[in-house]
């Protein structure tokens, strides 16, 4: 049982997670001038949502605050308030404090102090709410429940709140109407009055209209015929019947899910309109919103009513032969509104004419499966083509099995595939948290967000990133005063891009701030140990020290970096996941950190080659061209180095035996030059025995069951079973001594 | 498995030999023991770390036990096997030079490791006293078997970072 909970309370997280990401580009994009309705009623929703899971599992906390926050967002969607700049950073501030109120639920922690941010937002309203009082309606959002927060409201409130409800894209729909949609069942009408106990059993209407709503549902009608005089009315009792019309698609059930907590002894009718005969018919829907007739409930009612979920849509032809009868256009609408679609908001879904992506959530470790299966796949697809005769080799069945094959190979890849865009969400809110804490403004530039990279990568560059920008905001954009002295503009900038490189992702953190300071860092690393006095070390080696274990030259220990573990684990992180950090560093001006990343984490096309009886795949992004050496081609320049002669360049050339130390290998005569592009060290050659063949491998990682070793990016299982190892080929060329990441390695060993 | 774990403190270990030494590892820690098959060497690695084979699709490291405990390297032979163990959820295979039997022996009648010759404290868990089949049942004779402690052969404790 706790279990089964645990889960839902999981999922809840998850979608916590999904609600504030969502909440945060809105607000984002509503920071940067985009004040379009949808954009608010996606925060709307996001926060929205979080309230609605958090009071299900009893997170209070979670729950008040998001409670609170979602008011001020309806009084902003709603348009009662307008989405000026200054709200919208108050709002930025509680999106911080809800994310900070989620982590804390899910951690089962202290929630944060969110009072002055509560009180931010109390003023938020009351401002405008005091402003409001002027004008003929008073805005309720929630008619029945902010009742005391507002005194008695007037019945004009709940008049006005059809506004929220979304009715005016009438015209719109007639639109819809007009042109031809695909057939679907008759609408579905919804009668609903919540028992006069409700509200004391906790039975909130509102959230469950809401919750239609998001079905696609509209309110049609309010009776408020039991309303008593405002002499007897009772604000905690419930007086309504809303009549809700939603679309034919929805399911009956999940229109009954909605009803499930809310008190037994409630009026609740559902039915399907059986013809066009509805009351709509008679009092056309633009005068709705004219007065209080419209508060009539509808007379169509029950017995023309048919409760059967599978009953084949009736009034299609009618409706279609008479288009100037506007009744069935509220059901006519949402015909692209398939379910997954359910949670946008309905004048979207309404009209049709927003292209939404359709999703659906897979466990990550199901796609893992998936793809493994898949690798092994095409491990024996090329163990089959290995046995068979050249002949059978050339029928038309096997290209084409492997090619199939390859195609799920690369659909099942592009499913791993996510925008970076997720890692990089969590900038915004860090820089924020950092500004206030160091007093630093900082703007955030970022680029090439939607790159996509496999989702394993983008789990593991977080910690890297977070690192990157603290140390950027902490060590590297100066003061205000500093900058402005400097002729820098006070804010400090950070650029945040992501490009795809062949099969690598470029990740570049770069700020405009003051550089290493080369010489404290020097100091700094010879105060602690980390290298001589009178170690020869070149500038880069010395960027290259910010990164050795137990390095930090903030003079005290901040809160944001300076524990002196921040670089190291950048490094150790983008080296275990088979990627290179470089640090490039301008006194005065700047300094970059790129992180060279692979793409995928589990295929590669290769070029496999042979070393005596040994064979290793080449990753083909490297390789540029293969040589045939004519013999003085290639030449030694020391008892340890040679070269070989291209086109009059002269490029180093590498035995890979002897980079391995393969001591029995003999090199043989006619031995192949392969080259090879390297960030680390340029173009150099490779010498290997011979090249068998090329193929795409599914790379085995060596860390799962021992450890990363420097040169190898793994493994792969061939066609016969046997293993080939991987080469890292700017790993196994970089200069030995000559690169400061591996003359720091030798340092920190 | 209430009976082996709680009742009787009861353990079953998979003994086999190493030159002429007895050693015996927990049974619920092999997965597998596969015949001697040349793995594919690794550069950058220690003598001891023999390469890596294919173990049903995924890469396992091939570990020679003997130089692993600091004795001199098993010469290979027909009988020559790999045990293939876990090891903290990674896979790893041990050359040993043979495979005994499956002994079951009580939880109190292991006696903690004196120092024994190994240049590495801790891989012996702890010394105890089984009764060794031979191929002439009437020569059964007790001897003494070393249990190992697979945790403290973990590859990635031990071995220094190449990387």
């Amino acid at each position: 049982m706790s279990d089964e909970l645990d889960e839902i309370q999981g999922i809840f997280f998850e979608e916590c997670a999904e609600g504030l990401a969502v909440a945060e580009q809105g607000l984002s994009a509503m920071a940067e001038g985009d004040v379009s309705s949808e954009t608010i009623a996606g925060v709307f929703r996001a926060v929205h949502s979080i309230k609605g899971g958090s009071g299900a599992f009893g997170h209070a906390a979670l729950l008040a605050f998001s409670h609170r926050f979602e008011n001020v967002l309806d009084e902003v969607r709603a348009g009662r308030i307008p989405a000026s700049g200054e709200v919208t950073q108050t709002m930025l501030g509680a999106f911080d404090i809800l994310s900070d109120h989620v982590t804390a639920a899910q951690g089962g922690t202290e929630p944060p102090a969110d009072a002055v941010m509560l009180e931010q937002l109390d003023a938020i309203l009351e401002s405008k709410g005091a402003a409001s009082q002027a004008s003929p309606v008073v805005a309720a959002p929630e008619p029945v429940a902010e009742l005391d927060d507002f005194g008695f409201t007037p019945v004009a409130a709940v008049i006005d709140d059809f506004d929220p409800f979304g009715f005016e894209p009438v015209a719109v729909e007639l639109d819809d109407f007009a042109s031809p949609e695909p057939a679907e069942p008759a609408g579905w009408t919804v009668r609903f009055g919540p028992s006069r106990g409700a509200l004391a059993n906790g039975g909130e209407p509102m959230l469950v209209i809401r919750e239609l709503e998001e079905m696609g549902a509209a309110v049609t009608a309010v009776d408020t015929g039991a309303l008593p005089g405002l002499r007897d009315l009772d604000p905690e009792d419930s007086y309504f019947v809303w009549t809700l019309t939603l679309p034919g698609s929805v399911a009956e059930q999940d229109i009954r899910d909605c009803f499930d907590f809310v008190a037994p002894d409630s009026l609740i009718e559902i039915a399907r309109a059986a013809a066009v005969v509805m009351v709509v018919v008679e009092e056309p829907a633009a005068e709705d919103f004219d007065g209080f007739g419209v508060f009539e409930p509808l007379p169509v009612s029950l017995p023309d009513l048919d409760l059967a979920p599978a009953e084949p849509m009736l009034t299609l032809v009618p409706a279609a032969a008479a288009p100037a009868v506007p009744a069935p256009v509220v059901q006519a609408a949402p015909a692209k509104a398939a379910p997954a679609q359910a949670e946008k908001p309905k004048a979207e879904a309404r009209q049709g004419s927003v292209e939404v992506a359709q999703s659906i959530r897979v466990d990550l470790s199901k796609l893992d499966q998936l793809l493994n299966l898949v690798g092994e796949l095409v491990i024996r697809g090329s163990i089959l083509s290995d046995r068979l005769s050249p002949a059978d080799q050339e029928r038309v069945e096997l290209p084409e099995l492997s090619r199939l094959t390859r195609q799920i190979q690369d659909n099942v890849m592009s499913l791993r595939a996510q925008p970076i865009k997720q890692a990089f969400s969590r900038v915004p809110r860090m820089l924020r948290d950092l500004s206030a804490e160091t007093g630093k403004k900082v703007v955030l530039e970022t680029i090439g967000e939607m790159t996509e990279v496999d989702k394993g990568v983008i789990e593991k560059i977080g910690d890297p990133l977070t690192h990157m920008i603290r140390n950027a905001v902490d060590h590297g954009i100066e003061s205000a005063e500093e900058r402005l002295a400097a002729g820098k503009p006070a804010e400090g900038t950070i650029h945040l891009s992501a490009e795809q490189k062949g099969a690598r992702i470029i990740v570049r953190v770069r700020d405009d701030g003051r550089g290493i300071n080369r010489e404290r860092v020097r100091a700094k690393a010879i105060e602690r140990g980390i290298i001589s006095a009178d170690a020869p070390i070149s500038d880069e080696e010395i960027d290259g020290l910010i990164c050795a274990p137990g390095f930090s030259t903030a003079e005290t220990i901040s809160n944001i970096s300076g524990r002196g573990v921040g670089m190291d684990v950048v490094r150790s992180n983008v080296e275990a996941l088979g990627g290179r950090l470089e640090i490039n560093s301008v006194p005065g001006e700047g300094t970059t950190f790129t992180m060279a990343l692979p793409l995928t984490l589990a295929i590669l096309d290769g070029m496999i080659v042979r070393l005596g009886d040994q064979r290793f795949v080449l990753p083909l992004a490297n390789v540029i061209e293969t040589v045939q050496p004519e013999p003085g081609q290639v030449q030694a320049t020391s008892p340890s180095s040679e070269v070989i002669e291209l086109r009059g360049q002269y490029l180093p050339v590498r035995r890979v035996g002897e980079l391995f130390g393969m001591r029995s290998h003999r090199v043989p005569e006619d031995s192949l030059v392969i080259i090879v592009e390297s960030e680390t060290a340029g173009n150099v050659g490779l010498m290997v025995d011979t090249i068998d063949n090329r193929r795409e491998v599914v790379i085995k990682s060596l860390e799962d069951n021992l450890h990363p070793i420097r040169g190898l990016g793994g493994a792969t299982i061939l066609g016969d079973g046997s293993i080939a190892l991987i080469l890292d080929i700017d790993a196994l060329v970089a200069p030995t001594g000559g690169s400061s990441k591996y003359a720091l390695k030798g340092m920190a060993a | 498995m209430s009976t082996e774990d709680s009742e009787l403190d009861e353990r079953k270990i998979v003994t086999f030999t190493l030159g002429n030494r007895l050693f015996g590892i927990d049974m619920r820690s092999l997965i597998e023991i596969r015949e001697w098959e040349e793995p594919t060497p690794l550069p950058s690695v220690p003598p001891y770390v023999k390469g890596v084979t294919n173990l049903r699709g995924s890469v396992v490291p091939v570990v020679g036990l003997s130089e692993r405990l600091g004795w001199a390297p098993s010469e290979l032979h027909s009988r020559s096997c790999i045990l293939v163990v876990t090891i903290g959820g990674r896979h790893a295979g041990f050359l040993v030079d043979e495979v005994q039997d499956i002994v079951v022996i009580q939880g109190s009648e292991i006696q903690p490791a004196p120092d024994v010759e190994i240049n590495e404290q801790g891989a012996i868990a702890g010394l105890v006293k089984i009764e060794r089949r031979t191929h002439d049942a009437a020569a059964n004779a007790e001897a003494m078997c070393l249990l190992l402690d697979l945790d403290a052969l973990s590859l990635t404790r031990q071995v220094p970072d190449f990387a």
